[in-house]
């Protein structure tokens, strides 16, 4: 992407202290950005460290989680900076939707209180500004009755209009920055269509940038222009979403695409499944992270896969992986690309 | 359904909970209509896969085929055998017969057993151990692809594909005809959940097995099972064979669930039309009266408010829609027909495109209304 991107995450690395000394590494050196306007899908298995990393830039982690690397938002520097500034961001330029519907709004307050409460703590405004703000923003999010919904509890409402609330909040400040961490996860295939459509109207609408963690490649396929694919902490390959998921490089994601049963398309085949586990994030595999389940992998003398950790290459304008037998891009190689 | 009785039967299977409603003590009385008149019938060695959202009754029906939740009405035969009726004898051999794999591979297997206790306790229950029972342990995890010594192991030391296919070792203990597979794989990630339908497959073809299958997940379903029972709100809508449901949807409500199925694709996701069904699935505790699927079905007619539509057709196919689709037919194209306006979504391509006929995808208010 030619844009300056509003969120850029720079060799990010998350580590939580484990009992014995040993480190939990969570994220181990992620790159990421997204421009204004964009929609970066982040796939990957549970464990890979996917969410961490929107937890860190979000500066939402407990604090015996030790972040480095870079988040930088419009160019400035997050990590580190007082709580007291990232209060005002949070919620604000940068918002984030999660999984749980259930359990990310407070049981004990109305939906229309939990809204006014984000309105107001970066707008300030009288309460009864907040609420009609509330009722406007619930009509936005395709909430019935908003006036009557606005007063009601969490558990009167269903999966699907507890995530729509989620989402009234996040972007009730107008954010520059919307993460959605597998928001869409726990709800029903018709709820989540209707949820992703909403998502794409706001962001056609403001313009945000949006980050849309996901394990589901079908979710990222149909509303991101470019995806990331994390394994183990750190992004395996990324690029445009056409290339990423129609022409993948990585063996990881080509293995991911392999072992995935589709709903419409295609002859029904015998699966491919990936051997072993994902990689515990207390002891990652020296070298390639993935070379233990690759079924490329060359080790042992002279093979680099378990003796060093493969840096970036470029196969297509905007398209990297990180693979020992990626080859770099030639002039040659795709005709009609997908360059955005 | 060919020639041979089929293994299992259900007929008009109902299952309603009373509970208090208004409150702690509250005298009001409410219905809950989990499951309304459900019947099917698999064939031996088949697989029937019964599709459908949270709250369709999907999971009602396989605790009543497994005979974990009485049914309100209606029977189960298994192999002839009426499963709610049998005592005794009778019933000893027909649990023996069925076996169950749940969702949740960490809440089903009780962390202070080891693996072999686990995997030989129905065994122990039916009082088969003379069959081997350590022999037998070790024979069921190889078969389900685990190291045979693994049996002195505790579940916290496997996986969660691992778990699974503890369980499924445990419900094959008995060598049961029919396993009952709820959500089997819902909780495994995509490179795990691969072996594991792959190792359903292995086994049904090998042992003879016949499945009973519950899913959220039509991709899941169109890779494992033979016919496939889409369920809404208690009731069966439409079933097939999984290659004519899917080709050829009927109903309008099968034809907007497959059209939501997101697929790993991004120029066909772009390409394609979904269908944005309005609003949410209604309360099992007040059904909409006549097609339960009025309420939110784009087709619907005032006949459809009023009579309930009866899963019409012959074992091959049947659905219970009082204006099915015609094969080849979209819901788009007939809503347009109807003039309808019907919220369609897609993609970057709907957004970008913008013109998607009567669509509300590039509206500023959302999809609802």
């Amino acid at each position: 992407m030619g844009a300056e991107p509003v969120l850029a995450v720079e060799g990010l690395r998350v580590t939580f202290p484990a009992p014995g000394g040993a480190a939990v590494r969570a994220v181990d050196g992620l790159d990421l950005a997204v421009a204004a306007g964009e929609t970066v899908g982040i796939v990957g298995e549970s464990g890979s460290g996917k969410s961490a990393a929107m937890l860190a830039v979000m500066g939402l982690l407990p604090g015996r989680a030790r972040v480095g690397g870079s988040v930088r938002f419009r160019g400035e520097e997050l990590l580190g900076r007082p709580e007291k500034e990232l209060r005002r961001l949070r919620g604000g330029k940068l918002a984030m939707v999660f999984q749980d519907p259930g359990s990310s709004l407070n049981p004990v307050l109305t939906v229309g209180r939990q809204i006014a409460e984000a309105v107001r703590a970066h707008q300030g405004g009288s309460r009864g500004d907040a609420r009609r703000r509330a009722v406007e923003l619930l009509a936005a999010v395709g909430v019935p009755s908003p006036a009557t919904a606005v007063d009601r509890h969490p558990h009167e409402l269903s999966g699907g209009m507890r995530q729509r609330v989620l989402i009234a909040t996040a972007v009730a400040n107008d954010p520059e920055v919307l993460i959605l961490d597998e928001a869409t996860t726990a709800l029903d295939v018709t709820v989540q269509a209707q949820v992703l459509e909403l998502v794409a109207s706001i962001q056609a609408r403001t313009g945000c940038a949006v980050l849309l963690v996901s394990h589901d490649l079908g979710v990222v396929a149909g509303l991101a222009d470019r995806v990331a694919v994390v394994y183990a902490g750190r992004v395996v390959e990324h690029g445009p979403v056409d290339d990423v998921l129609g022409a993948p490089v990585h063996p990881y994601t080509r293995a991911l695409l392999d072992c995935l049963p589709r709903a419409t398309a295609g002859p029904r085949v015998r699966l491919t499944p990936i051997a072993g586990q994902p990689p515990s994030p207390a002891a990652l595999p020296a070298g390639c992270p993935f070379h233990p389940r690759c079924p490329a992998a060359v080790t042992g003398p002279g093979g680099p896969c378990d003796a060093r950790v493969p840096a970036p290459v470029a196969v297509a304008p905007g398209h990297e992986a990180a693979c020992h037998f990626v080859a770099p891009a030639s002039r040659d190689r795709r005709g009609a690309g997908a360059a955005p | 359904m060919g020639g041979a009785a089929p293994l299992l039967v259900a007929r008009d299977l109902v299952k309603e909970y009373r509970r208090a409603a208004g409150g702690w003590g509250g005298r009001r009385r409410t219905t809950v209509h989990a499951v309304s008149g459900v019947s099917f019938a698999v064939a031996r060695g088949s697989t029937l896969a019964v599709v459908g959202e949270s709250g369709c009754g999907k999971t009602t029906t396989a605790r009543m085929v497994a005979r974990l939740e009485r049914p309100t009405a209606g029977t189960v035969e298994l192999g002839g055998v009426d499963v709610w009726a049998a005592g005794g004898d009778a019933l000893r051999a027909l649990r023996r017969r069925v076996g169950v794999v749940f969702q949740d591979p960490y809440g089903s297997l009780d962390p202070r057993m080891t693996v072999g206790e686990i995997v030989a306790e129905p065994l122990r229950v039916q009082r088969r151990c003379r069959r081997g029972g350590r022999e037998r342990v070790q024979e069921l995890l190889t078969l389900v692809g685990l190291d045979a010594e693994h049996g002195a192991r505790h579940p916290h030391e496997f996986s969660g594909g691992q778990r699974q296919r503890i369980a499924i070792a445990r419900a094959l203990a008995c060598e049961p005809d029919l396993l009952v597979l709820d959500e089997p794989v819902s909780a495994l990630d995509a490179s795990v959940r691969a072996g594991v339908l792959n190792l359903l497959a292995d086994l049904r073809d090998a042992l003879g097995l016949t499945y009973l299958f519950i899913s959220h997940d039509l991709a899941v379903v169109r890779q494992i099972a033979d016919r496939v029972a889409v369920m809404y709100l208690g009731r069966i809508v439409e079933e097939g064979t999984v290659d004519d449901v899917y080709a050829r949807p009927a109903h309008p409500y099968t034809h907007a669930l497959l059209s939501a199925a997101p697929e790993p694709d991004p120029r066909r996701e772009r390409a394609r039309r979904r269908v944005v069904l309005e609003g949410d699935v209604p309360s099992p505790e007040t059904p909409p009266p006549g097609c339960r699927f009025h309420t939110r079905c784009p087709l619907a007619q005032e006949v459809c408010a009023r009579e309930v539509p009866p899963l019409h057709g012959d074992g091959g196919r049947r659905v219970a829609c009082h204006f099915p689709l015609e094969p080849g037919e979209t819901l788009a194209r007939r809503a347009d027909a109807l003039g309808r306006a019907i919220a369609l979504g897609g993609g970057r391509g709907a957004r970008d495109g913008g013109a998607a006929a009567g669509g509300t995808v590039a509206g500023d208010a959302g999809p609802g209304r």
